[in-house]
């Protein structure tokens, strides 16, 4: 136990070193001149020096790095170019919105996900597992920025329950979460139709087992022995694939954001990109993968809190 | 007390139990005998309700005098582990493999019988006790796959027995185990069935084992309740021709004490039990009987004292 513990945070640690590798070599060592990708090709040559300057572009690249990865580790990503702001600024400002994107999809995902999987694994063979499975089949067909119009024509244009994008900020609690329903659902309806089939699938395989019919044998109530026995049970590989959906959710920030106008940080990178500031989208590439890794390296924990099997196995 | 008269059980086009009767009073110890595939396992899951979703149930089954032939889920479950319980062939599989078996064992305590968890805490170690489990407290604490085989098979016995059942219904208890830890498994059931005066309804197709464990026996083939006696007169003379053919794979009835303790192997019949839906209408075990009559194809045999065949009335 506490050596896979040991073993999973040395990886982690490995990962994020690796990761950040890649995304620095991408941004500063493949072919094409970052002073010139920023001023455009009809810069002067005098200006693209004095950018190549400010940049620390002269340095070898390993104390770039090196200065880079010691500015990050204390939270100093540097200046953004576009704004002319410190680049943490930039992302402190934004991050709790992303994140509440991120976590109330995941949340709602999570539940619609599990519910509709358990439901239809009882019912199974039944109209009620069909029509689940007909929705979630279409669920996963369709892509998200199309639901989010659709979602957008029909609650906010058509209905006017809430409104169709644009975020007041936190000062306006209500107003804020209410702005937030469209975008999560929008995240939430397509990653918990995928979730579903996989909790589906998993309950079924878990009721089949010789545990399952002990426990109906003891006069357990059908509820009972699905919620404290089957899902239980069932969770493993429905954490596996929400660790992965997790990924998936915060990338789908960056669409969701757009579609929705909201001020986090898929539009903040969508905007560095546009506008060639390099420190910004060099430091949220690497806090997207960051994010990502860390869900991983959580999941992992996950699997040790679930299953007392692996504690013995690790 | 378990009374069945007529208890049919079909499955697709076949019968798994055909017309079964009989009787399991307080402290009754029966054996059901038979190679696999002859019903056994179905019988005792009947007795539970627990009966595939595409079985459907025939004739009369009354536990505490409830007819339970027609009841829904709900009544069931308020026998279950109460009135009837329970236990597997599969020790391994058969524990919630990421509960602590003490939780396993107390969760039927806090449901059905409305202990807290301290109370039911402590029933559990003392049934833990009762069947024998080593160093008892400690064990409450660990998971099914840090414990083994024997000791899981006898958490499953603490398990059927927390809400204090009339009957016990042990489904091949010892198959899975070695030899020893069966005998002593053999040995916990009946005292346990006697200590507690609890019916024990003992599926095996160890003879040796249900020889042991049990005061009357039933012989099933093909779904029908072919014999039924004493176990030590159906298994010493058996009369007949399915258990006499069951019995002649062992070395001789009169030395099957000399044997006991050492696996049951199973007995060699030519050919094997055909599926459900090719069994003959009259006498299941036509086709594969040494002394089949023309009859016996066709006619079902009637119930002549302790078995049904046409030869009965020869005293065959
Ligand atoms: S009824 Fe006929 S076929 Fe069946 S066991 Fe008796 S003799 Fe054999």
């Amino acid at each position: 136990m506490g050596y896979f513990l040991f073993r999973r945070t040395i990886s982690f640690v490995l990962t994020l070193l690796a990761v950040s590798v890649v995304v620095f070599a991408v941004m500063n060592i493949l072919p094409g001149d970052p002073a010139l990708s920023i001023l455009g090709l009809d810069a002067t040559e005098d200006a693209l020096a004095a950018l190549r300057e400010e940049l620390g572009l002269n340095e070898p690249v390993l104390s770039r790095y090196l200065a880079w990865i010691a500015g990050a580790v204390q939270g100093d990503f540097g200046i953004s170019q576009s704004f002319r702001v410190p680049v943490s600024e930039l992302i402190a400002e934004r991050l709790p919105l992303t994140v509440s994107l991120a976590i109330s999809g995941m949340v709602v995902t999570v539940i619609l996900a599990v519910a509709l999987g358990v439901a239809a694994a009882a019912n199974h063979g039944k109209a009620g597992d069909w029509g689940i499975m007909f929705l979630s089949q279409l669920g996963i067909a369709v892509p998200a920025f199309w639901l989010s119009i659709l979602l957008v024509l029909l609650f906010a244009v058509k209905l006017r329950w809430l409104p169709p994008g644009g975020f007041p900020g936190w000062s306006e609690p209500a107003a804020a979460v209410r702005s937030l329903i469209l975008p999560t659902v929008a995240l939430a309806l397509v990653q918990s139709a995928v979730l579903a089939r996989v909790t589906r699938s998993s309950a079924l395989e878990v009721m089949r087992l010789d545990y399952i019919r002990t426990a109906r044998a003891m006069g357990f109530s059908r509820r009972r022995v699905l919620w404290r026995h089957v899902l239980p049970n069932a969770l493993i590989p429905i954490v596996t694939i929400v660790g992965l959906q997790f990924a998936a959710l915060v990338t789908g920030t960056i669409v969701i954001e757009n579609v929705f106008y909201l001020p986090g940080l898929g539009r903040l990178i969508f905007q560095s990109i546009a506008n060639r500031d390099l420190p910004t989208v060099q430091a949220l590439v690497m806090l997207f993968a960051a994010i990502v890794v860390t869900a991983n390296f959580i999941v992992d924990l996950l699997y040790l809190a679930i299953d007392p099997r692996l504690k013995a196995r690790s | 007390m378990i009374e069945a008269a007529g208890l049919t059980v079909e499955l697709g086009a076949g019968q798994a139990v055909r017309e079964a009767s009989f009787v399991i009073a307080p402290g009754d110890r029966i054996g059901i005998v038979g190679e696999s595939g002859c019903g056994k396992t179905m019988l005792g899951l009947a007795l539970m309700g627990m009966v595939p979703d595409a079985g459907r149930v025939s004739g009369s089954l009354t536990v505490d005098g409830t007819q339970m032939v027609g009841a829904g889920e709900a009544t069931w479950q308020r026998l279950r582990a109460r009135r009837v319980a329970m236990i597997f062939q599969e020790p391994m599989a058969a524990l919630n493999p990421i509960k602590r078996v003490g939780e396993t064992v107390m969760e039927p305590m806090m449901v059905h019988l409305g202990l807290g968890r301290d109370a039911a805490r402590a029933r559990a170690l003392e049934l833990f006790r009762e069947v024998g489990i080593p160093d008892p407290e400690a064990r409450l604490r660990q998971f099914p796959h840090e414990i083994s085989g024997g000791q899981r098979q006898r958490v499953l016995i603490a398990l059927a027995l927390a809400c204090d059942p009339g009957v016990l219904i042990a489904d091949e208890p010892t198959t899975a185990l070695d030899a020893n830890v069966a005998l002593r498994v053999t040995q916990l059931l009946v005292g346990l069935a006697e200590r507690r005066t609890m019916g024990l309804v003992f599926i095996s197709h160890d003879l040796a084992a249900v020889a042991r464990a049990t005061e009357r026996v039933m012989v099933m083939y093909g779904g029908d309740i072919v014999e039924r006696g004493a176990t030590g007169e159906v298994l010493v003379r058996p009369r007949h021709p399915y258990t006499q053919g069951l019995l002649s794979a062992r070395p001789s009835p009169g030395n099957m004490r000399a044997t006991a303790g050492r696996r049951g192997r199973l007995p060699t019949i030519p050919g094997s039990v055909p599926p459900l839906a090719e069994l003959a209408p009259g006498c299941r075990f036509s086709g594969r009987c040494p002394v089949e009559l023309d009859v016996c194809r066709g006619e079902r045999p009637p119930l002549r004292g302790t078995m049904i065949c046409h030869r009965a009335e020869e005293g065959a």
